[in-house]
C-alpha cells in the first residue's frame, strides 16, 4: 500500500488552521478592546468638557470675556481626537458664533447646552457648545494596531508549527513509516525479520511496544503457518490412506456375497452390496448398481414396508440403540411375491458415539424356506405314506385274521408258509402247527392222490388263466375227521418266486342250508300268488276311497255354497214377488179404469206400458232363479253334466264370485270386500266344462275370501279388495284372481297344490281343493294353473285356458 | 198434475239394477204426476257423491239395500248420519234378512223394509214426507 498523504502534512495543516483561527480571534479581540479604549477616551474628554470646561465657557460668554472664551476653546480643540469646537450664543447674548479647530472628514458631533444661573437664581439657556470629533483618527490607529498584532501572531505560529513538524517527523512519523514498510513486506511464507527503530530511546514507550507486538505477531503467524503446512501435509497423507480404506470398504461391501446396506438416521442408503440389488430384484425398479441407491430412502425403494409398521418399529428401535434380528420374516413385495428374509439390524455410531444410522444384514432365504416347506411337505407325505403302508398292513392283517375263510400261502412245492388263525381252528392245529408242512396233510390219505392231482390241476389252472378257481373238496382235520370245503386259489410272486394263496371255506352248514332253501322257495312262490291278489284288492279300495274324497270335496264346497245360493235365490224371487204384485195392482187399476163410464185413455195407455215393462222383468228374475237352481244341481251331481261345451267364462266368474261372496257374508256378516272385474271383452267362449271350471273358480275365490277375512280380523282400517281380470291372447284366456290379503309364505308356495295340504286347520278344509283345481285345469282342460304371492301384498292365481275345441267328453 | 208442490226427492241405492227398477215402478205413477222424483245409485260411494252434488241437495229420503260390494248400506247410513249438517236426510234400509233390523236401527236408519218389499207400507212411509217438502 502506498502513502498518499503523510500524517505530518495533515497534522500541520490542521495545526496551522487552528492556530490561525485562534490568532485571528485574539487579534479581533485586541482590536475591539483598543477601539473601546479610544471611545472611552473620547467620552472622558466629553465629560471633562461638561464638568470643567462648560461652566467656564458659559461664564465667559455671560460676562462677555472673549479672551477667556478663546483660551477655553483652544484648550478644548487640543484635546485628543477633537477636530472642531463651535460655540453659538442666543440672541440675547449677541447671537455670535466662536470657532476653533478645523472641520473633520468623518465627524462625530456632540452638542452641549450652556446654562447660566441669573440673579433670580433661574437657570437660563444662553447658547450651545458643538464639539466635533474626528473618527478617522480613531480608525487609522485601529488599523495600525491590527496589522501589527496579526504579523506578530503569524510569525509566532509559524515558528511553533515548524518546530512541531520537525519534532513529529523525527520522533514518530519516520518510525511509523518503517513499521508500515515492515507490514507491507510481511509474508508468512518468508522468514520473518524483526523491526528495529533507529532511535536513542532506551525506555519502553508506545512505539517500542508497537514494534514488539508486531514482532511477536509476525513470528507467531510465521510459525503457525509453518505448523499448518506441516499438518496439511500430514492430513493429505491421512486422506489418501482413508480414501484407500474407504474404497476397500466399499469394494468389500459391494462385492460381499450377502445383502448388506448401511443407512443414515433418515433411513437413506449410505452403502449397499450388489447382492442387495440381486436379492431384492431391484433391477426391475431400474436400479442397476448399489451406487444408484446411495442417498435414496429405504422406504421409497421398498414402498411395501410402509404398510409393515412392525418393521418400521424395528428400524426406529435400532436407531434408538436396540438391535434386533429375525430368522425368517416374510416381506410381501408390491407385486405380491413373498420374500422370506433372514435379517439383522445393528446401529452404527459416529466418532462422537452417537447413533448415526443402522446397518442391515439380510439374507433372502425364500429359496431355503421353499426348500424347507417342500421338505416338510415331502416329510409329511412320507410319514403319511408310511402311515398308510402301516395302516394297509394292519388292515391286511386284520382282514386275514378276521376273514371268515381259512387262508394259507404255499410255495411252488406245496409247502405251507403262512396260515391264519381261522385255518388252524378249522383244521384243529396249534399255532405254527402247519408251517413248513406239505399241503397234503389237509387231505384224507385215501384221497391224497386224487386230491393232489386236482389241487395241482387247480394250481396250473390258476397259473394259466391267472384267475381264482373255486372247487369243492373233502378236507381232513388233525383228528382225522373230515368236512366238505371249498377252495379258491390265487397266485402271486415274491422276489421272482411264484407263490399261491388258498382260501378254504367250511361249507358243511351251507350244504345243509341249500336243502332248506329249496323247500322255502316253494313256499314263497305260493305266498306270492296270494299277496298279488291282495294288492289288487287294496288298490281297488284306494281308488274308491279317492273317488269318495273327491266327491267329499265337491260336497264341502257345496256346503259353503248353500247360504250364498239361498241369498242369490232370494233376491230374484223377491223381485218376482214384488213385480208380480205390481202387475197385479196395475191389472186391477186397468180393470177399474176400463169399468168407468169415461175411461181415461192416457191412464190406460200408461198402465199398459207399465204392465208390458214389468212382465219381462218377472220372466228374467224367474229364469235367474232357475239358472241358480240348475247350477246347484250341476254342482251337486256327482258325475253328471260334465258336458264339454262352449263356456262363457265371464258369466261364470260373475256368478261364482257372487255366490261365494254371499255365502261368505252369510257366515261372516260384517265383512265387506270390494270387487273389481276387469274383463277382456274380446275374449271368445272357451271350450270346457262349466261345472268343473266353476269348481276351480269357486275354490280359488273361497280361498281368497278366507285370506282377506284373516287380514280384516287383524287390521281395522284394511280395505279388502278382490280383483278378477281376464286377458285373451294368442288363443289362451288367462283368468287372474287377485286378493290383497296377507299372501302365501314363500316356504309353502310349492306345497299348496299338493293333495291334503291345508292351512285352514282341522275340519275346515279337505286339503283337496287346489289339488283338484290343478288337475281340472291342467289335465282336463290342458291349461296351466300357478300362483304368484308376496307376503303382506297379496296373492294372484293365474288360470290359463286354451280356447280349445269340441270333443265328446272329458 | 197437482199444484206447484215440490216433489219428494228420493235416492235409491242398490247394486242390483232390477231392484232399482222395482223402486222406480212402485213410484211410477207418483213420478209421472210430479209428486215424487227418484234418483238411483249403484253403490254407496256414488250415493254420497250424488248427495253432495248440486242435484242431490234436496234429497229427503234414501232407500238403500243393505248388502252391496264396497260400502254397505249400514256404512252409508252411518256416514250420512255422522257427516250431514242438521237435519240429515232420512234413510230406509232394505234387506233380504229380517234379522238385520236391529242392526239397521243401531246404525241410525229411520226405517227398515225386508224383501220382498211391502209396497203399500213403503208408499205410506214415503207419503209422510209430503207435508215436509
Amino acid at each position: 500500500m502506498r502513502v498518499e498523504t503523510s500524517i505530518s502534512r495533515m497534522l500541520i495543516t490542521r495545526i496551522v488552521l487552528f492556530s490561525s483561527t485562534i490568532t485571528l480571534a485574539i487579534t479581533v479581540f485586541q482590536l475591539w478592546t483598543t477601539w473601546r479604549e479610544d471611545f472611552q477616551l473620547i467620552d472622558q474628554g466629553f465629560q471633562h468638557i461638561q464638568t470643567s470646561v462648560l461652566p467656564t465657557v458659559s461664564n465667559a460668554i455671560w460676562v462677555g470675556d472673549d479672551r477667556m472664551l478663546n483660551i477655553a476653546l483652544t484648550g478644548m480643540a487640543a484635546l485628543p481626537y477633537v477636530a472642531q469646537v463651535e460655540v453659538t450664543t442666543n440672541e440675547k447674548q449677541g447671537g455670535n458664533t466662536h470657532l476653533a479647530g478645523s472641520s473633520a472628514t468623518q465627524p462625530l458631533l456632540r452638542i452641549f447646552p450652556m446654562l447660566h444661573e441669573d440673579w433670580q437664581k433661574q437657570m437660563r439657556h444662553i447658547g450651545d457648545l458643538h464639539i466635533t470629533v474626528e473618527l478617522n483618527d480613531v480608525y487609522s490607529r485601529l488599523w495600525e494596531r491590527g496589522f501589527l498584532l496579526l504579523g506578530v501572531n503569524f510569525l509566532k505560529a509559524l515558528a511553533v508549527v515548524g518546530f512541531m513538524i520537525l519534532l513529529f517527523e523525527r520522533s514518530v512519523a519516520r518510525h511509523l513509516r518503517d513499521l508500515a514498510v515492515a507490514f507491507q513486506n510481511f509474508s508468512p511464507y518468508q522468514d520473518f525479520s524483526e523491526v528495529r527503530f533507529d532511535r536513542k530511546q532506551t525506555r519502553t514507550d508506545e512505539l517500542s511496544v508497537l514494534a514488539g507486538t508486531f514482532n511477536i505477531m509476525g513470528q507467531t503467524i510465521r510459525s503457525s503457518w509453518l505448523e499448518q503446512r506441516r499438518y496439511e501435509e500430514e492430513l493429505g497423507e491421512l486422506n489418501q490412506q482413508l480414501e484407500a480404506k474407504q474404497e476397500l470398504l466399499e469394494a468389500f461391501v459391494q462385492h460381499t456375497p450377502a445383502s448388506v446396506a448401511m443407512f443414515d438416521q433418515e433411513m437413506r442408503y449410505l452403502l449397499a452390496s450388489e447382492q442387495w440389488i440381486q436379492d431384492y430384484a431391484l433391477e426391475q425398479q431400474g436400479i442397476r448398481s448399489a451406487a444408484e441407491l446411495v442417498g435414496r430412502s429405504y422406504y421409497d425403494i421398498f414402498p411395501e414396508i410402509r404398510e409393515m409398521p412392525h418393521w418400521i418399529k424395528y428400524h426406529q428401535d435400532c436407531l434408538a440403540g436396540i438391535p434386533s434380528d429375525r430368522d425368517r420374516d416374510p416381506l410381501i413385495r408390491e407385486d405380491g411375491k413373498i420374500s422370506w428374509i433372514h435379517w439383522k439390524l445393528l446401529p452404527w455410531h459416529d466418532e462422537i458415539g452417537f447413533i448415526a444410522g443402522l446397518i442391515m444384514f439380510t439374507q433372502n432365504v425364500t429359496d431355503e424356506v421353499k426348500r424347507e416347506v417342500d421338505m416338510q411337505i415331502l416329510n409329511g407325505k412320507l410319514a403319511e405314506e408310511n402311515q398308510r403302508a402301516q395302516d394297509a398292513l394292519a388292515r391286511v392283517q386284520a382282514l386275514v385274521e378276521t376273514a371268515p375263510d381259512a387262508i394259507l400261502t404255499l410255495n411252488e412245492q406245496g409247502i405251507i408258509e403262512f396260515t391264519n388263525r381261522k385255518l388252524l381252528n378249522m383244521f384243529g392245529y396249534p399255532p405254527q402247527g402247519l408251517i413248513d408242512q406239505n399241503i397234503g396233510v389237509l387231505l384224507p390219505t385215501h384221497d391224497t392222490e386224487v386230491q393232489d392231482d386236482s389241487l395241482e390241476a387247480s394250481l396250473q389252472n390258476s397259473e394259466r388263466k391267472n384267475t381264482d378257481v373255486i372247487r369243492e373238496f373233502t378236507a381232513l382235520r388233525k383228528d382225522d375227521s373230515t368236512f366238505p370245503a371249498e377252495l379258491s386259489v390265487g397266485e402271486f410272486s415274491v422276489a421272482g418266486e411264484k407263490k399261491f394263496t388258498g382260501f378254504i371255506r367250511d361249507i358243511s352248514e351251507q350244504k345243509a342250508y341249500e336243502e332248506e332253501i329249496l323247500q322255502l322257495n316253494v313256499q314263497l312262490q305260493e305266498t306270492n300268488a296270494t299277496l298279488e291278489e291282495r294288492v289288487v284288492e287294496r288298490t281297488r279300495d284306494l281308488e274308491i276311497a279317492h273317488q269318495t274324497m273327491v266327491q267329499q270335496e265337491r260336497l264341502a264346497s257345496l256346503g259353503t255354497l248353500v247360504a250364498g245360493v239361498a241369498h242369490e235365490m232370494k233376491n230374484p224371487l223377491g223381485l218376482v214377488v214384488n213385480f208380480t204384485k205390481l202387475l197385479d195392482q196395475y191389472t186391477a187399476d186397468l180393470i177399474t179404469e176400463l169399468k168407468q163410464e169415461k175411461p181415461d185413455q192416457e191412464e190406460i195407455e200408461a198402465l199398459i206400458d207399465d204392465i208390458s215393462e214389468v212382465c219381462p222383468l218377472i220372466a228374467t228374475h224367474g229364469e235367474r232363479a232357475v239358472d241358480i237352481t240348475n247350477m246347484m244341481l250341476n254342482h251337486s251331481r256327482s258325475n253328471g253334466s260334465q258336458t264339454w261345451a262352449e263356456v262363457n267364462v265371464h258369466k261364470l266368474l260373475h256368478e261364482y264370485v257372487n255366490i261365494a261372496y254371499h255365502a261368505f257374508r252369510a257366515n261372516h256378516q260384517r265383512i265387506n270386500i270390494e270387487q273389481n272385474f276387469k274383463f277382456d271383452e274380446k275374449s271368445p267362449l272357451i271350450w270346457g266344462s262349466a261345472l268343473r271350471l266353476g269348481q276351480v273358480f269357486l275354490n280359488i275365490i273361497n280361498n281368497a275370501f278366507d285370506a282377506l277375512k284373516g287380514k280384516l280380523d287383524r287390521e281395522l282400517d284394511f280395505q279388502a279388495i278382490l280383483t278378477v281380470r281376464t286377458v285373451f291372447e294368442k288363443g289362451y284366456l288367462t283368468v287372474e284372481i287377485t286378493d290383497n290379503g296377507p299372501g302365501i309364505p314363500q316356504s309353502i308356495q310349492k306345497q299348496i297344490f299338493d293333495a291334503f295340504f291345508t292351512t285352514k286347520g282341522p275340519n275346515k278344509g279337505t286339503g283337496l281343493g287346489l289339488s283338484l283345481s290343478h288337475s281340472i285345469v291342467v289335465e282336463e282342460h290342458k291349461g296351466t294353473l300357478h300362483v304368484q304371492s308376496t307376503e303382506g301384498v297379496g296373492t294372484t292365481f293365474f288360470i290359463r285356458l286354451p280356447k280349445g275345441q269340441e270333443r265328446k267328453e272329458l | 198434475m197437482s199444484e206447484a208442490t215440490k216433489p219428494i226427492h228420493i235416492l235409491a241405492v242398490d247394486d242390483e239394477p232390477d231392484a232399482l227398477d222395482l223402486i222406480r215402478h212402485i213410484f211410477r205413477r207418483e213420478t209421472r204426476r210430479g209428486e215424487v222424483k227418484i234418483a238411483c245409485s249403484e253403490n254407496g260411494q256414488h250415493a254420497l257423491n250424488f248427495l253432495q252434488s248440486q242435484e242431490g241437495t234436496d234429497v229427503v229420503l234414501i232407500l238403500s239395500d243393505i248388502n252391496m260390494p264396497g260400502m254397505s248400506g249400514l256404512e252409508l247410513v252411518r256416514k250420512i248420519k255422522e257427516q250431514w249438517p242438521e237435519p240429515p236426510p232420512s234413510v230406509f234400509i232394505i234387506s233380504a234378512y229380517n234379522e238385520r233390523e236391529d242392526e239397521a236401527h243401531q246404525a241410525g236408519a229411520d226405517g227398515f223394509f225386508p224383501k220382498p218389499l211391502d209396497m203399500s207400507a213403503l208408499k205410506a212411509r214415503v207419503f209422510e214426507f209430503r207435508g215436509d217438502s
